[in-house]
């Protein structure tokens, strides 16, 4: 067999790892297993494995330097080394390249379950000017005025802005 | 409250609590994973950044109502032996400790709540206590997440839910565990199977302190691992189904080793109880071995004399750094197994084996 990563040495270095009942195996060289970081006496999850896959493949790696979060300035390429994000914003810069790794890890991709308060909030308020901008074209004065002042009752008790 | 003042009494998750069914499951714990909105995650923050955002995070955990009482440890001033012992009464993490100033952890006089700051990510909250309930412990951190948003704007997108510093933990940020006593499972050599089943439902069995650790003394944490497109209520029922059918499991174990194995386990027991009572020096892994023993003959009525919440005060205050603090004095790890072994002889002192144990 060959290796998973550089496909050209025979593969020494074996993982398995079982996700949401899905086995995943993946089988690599000694070399690639020791330039992503990985040492055959202290194994690491698959996990890792793919978040460190082609950390030091050479090509690829000017091309992690370059894409990089505008607001804090971390580049993929520092990513792919400490496997740790650089803050809440690196989600939106690195969303390409995120995408498979969630969903490897995740039983779903979309978020279930509980909400802030603001985010509720505002979700409502999001929803309300829709319907306010629907009514208003559609001439519905009455109905936009009760948006209205929904909406305004929100902002209020929420504090959040527009 | 000082970290001195927790050494001498027993770990509010462990002792004092109801006694947990069957004893199997010895305690539950449930954690959040929690960021600020527009900061940069502690790993890749700049020390001042996380001196500021530590500093402000404490203020606003310290001016809920309803904590309490609470002790504040600073990473980067608490001693090493401080630390461990915090991480021994499973109060911060490895890797908080690990760290230094900018990080720490606000923790609840009765030791049942902690939350750590700049540890992976901006907060770590966790709810723990003694036995099996994960709706209770669930609904007391779901009510301090509530608390905490009226100081602190979370950083949520609608799509991902709960933003992490690891993609792994991103969505509800949420992962329940339990601390489970599997002794009969491991002595009729079922736990691989076990572990692997686990596996295949998505969860993972690590040892007491969490990852990387080696399950000693038969005690496994079994916790969730999927974090995204699943609700924390979710999550809860379809742990706890599997956590009740590893409890199952074990007692069907215990009942099998009682009818067709007694000789085997009274010999488990009865040596645990020997070497425990004899030995003069005592080192914590084998301990820990002989403490599952002990326990193990406690739920079956085999021992006589002692209660398993007295089990798990010692297995807490045997640790290294519980006995270092006792003493007053670092110990060289000779005189630590020295001191743990007299520790344990003095409270099984009185402990004898049940008729029809031998």
């Amino acid at each position: 067999m060959l290796c998973g990563i550089c496909k050209k040495n025979p593969a020494t270095v074996h993982f398995k790892q079982v996700v949401n009942g899905v086995s995943q195996e993946m089988s690599i060289c000694a070399e690639c297993a020791k330039n992503s970081g990985i040492s055959v006496t202290a194994p690491l999850g698959l996990t890792d494995m793919l978040l460190g896959m082609g950390a030091n493949a050479d090509p690829k790696a000017a091309e992690d330097d370059k894409k990089a979060c505008s607001a804090c300035h971390m580049r993929l390429g520092d990513f792919r080394k400490t496997h740790r994000l650089g803050c809440p914003e690196c989600y939106e810069a690195f969303g390409e390249e995120l995408a498979p790794m969630i969903e490897a890890m995740h039983r779903g991709t979309r978020h279930v379950g509980k909400v802030p308060a603001s985010a509720r909030a505002s979700a409502r308020v999001a929803a309300l000017q829709n319907a306010l901008d629907k009514a208003v074209e559609e001439q519905r004065f009455e109905d936009a005025a009760r948006l209205r002042d929904e909406i305004r009752g929100l902002k209020d008790t929420s504090g959040c802005e527009a | 409250m000082i970290v001195d003042e927790l050494v001498k009494r027993p770990g509010g998750w462990l002792a004092r609590g109801r006694r947990p069914a069957g004893g199997i499951v010895i305690s539950t714990r449930v954690r959040l994973a929690r960021n600020v909105k527009g900061v940069a995650f502690p790993g890749w923050a700049g020390e001042d950044e996380r001196i500021r955002v530590c500093g402000r995070l404490r203020r606003v955990l310290e001016g809920l109502p309803g904590l309490g009482d609470t002790l504040f440890a600073d990473m980067g001033s608490t001693s090493r032996v401080d630390k461990e012992l915090l991480k021994e009464r499973h109060l911060i993490s490895a890797e908080l400790a690990g760290k230094g100033a900018g990080s720490g952890a606000v923790i609840t006089a009765d030791e049942r709540l902690s939350v750590m700051l700049n540890e992976e990510d901006h907060l770590r909250m966790q709810v723990i206590s003694p036995g099996l309930g994960l709706k209770k412990v669930w609904k007391k951190l779901s009510a301090l997440d509530v608390q905490l948003e009226s100081g602190v704007e979370y950083a949520f997108s609608t799509g991902l839910g709960y933003l992490t510093a690891c993609p792994s933990n991103v969505g509800t940020g949420f992962r329940a565990s339990v601390l489970m006593h599997l002794g009969a499972l491991s002595m009729l050599g079922e736990m691989e199977q076990t572990v692997r089943g686990l596996e295949h439902l998505g969860l993972v069995a690590r040892g007491l302190h969490g990852e990387g650790t080696e399950p000693h003394g038969n005690l496994f944490q079994i916790s969730n691992q999927s974090t995204l497109g699943e609700s924390e209520e979710d999550i809860i029922e379809r742990f706890g189904a599997v956590v009740d059918q590893v409890a199952q499991h074990e007692a069907n174990a215990r009942s099998r080793l009682r009818e067709s194995r007694m000789s085997l386990l009274a010999d488990r027991v009865g040596r645990s109880l020997g070497i425990l009572l004899h030995a003069v020096l005592l080192p914590s892994g084998e301990a820990v071995d002989l403490l599952s023993g002990l326990r193990l003959g406690i739920e079956m009525g085999m021992v006589e004399n002692l209660r398993v919440s007295a089990v798990n005060e010692i297995m807490l205050l045997t640790q290294p750094a519980h006995l270092q603090k006792v003493s007053g004095k670092p110990l060289e790890p000779q005189e630590r197994d020295e001191l743990r072994a007299q520790m344990v002889r003095k409270r099984i002192r009185k402990v004898t084996l049940a008729m029809g144990a031998r």
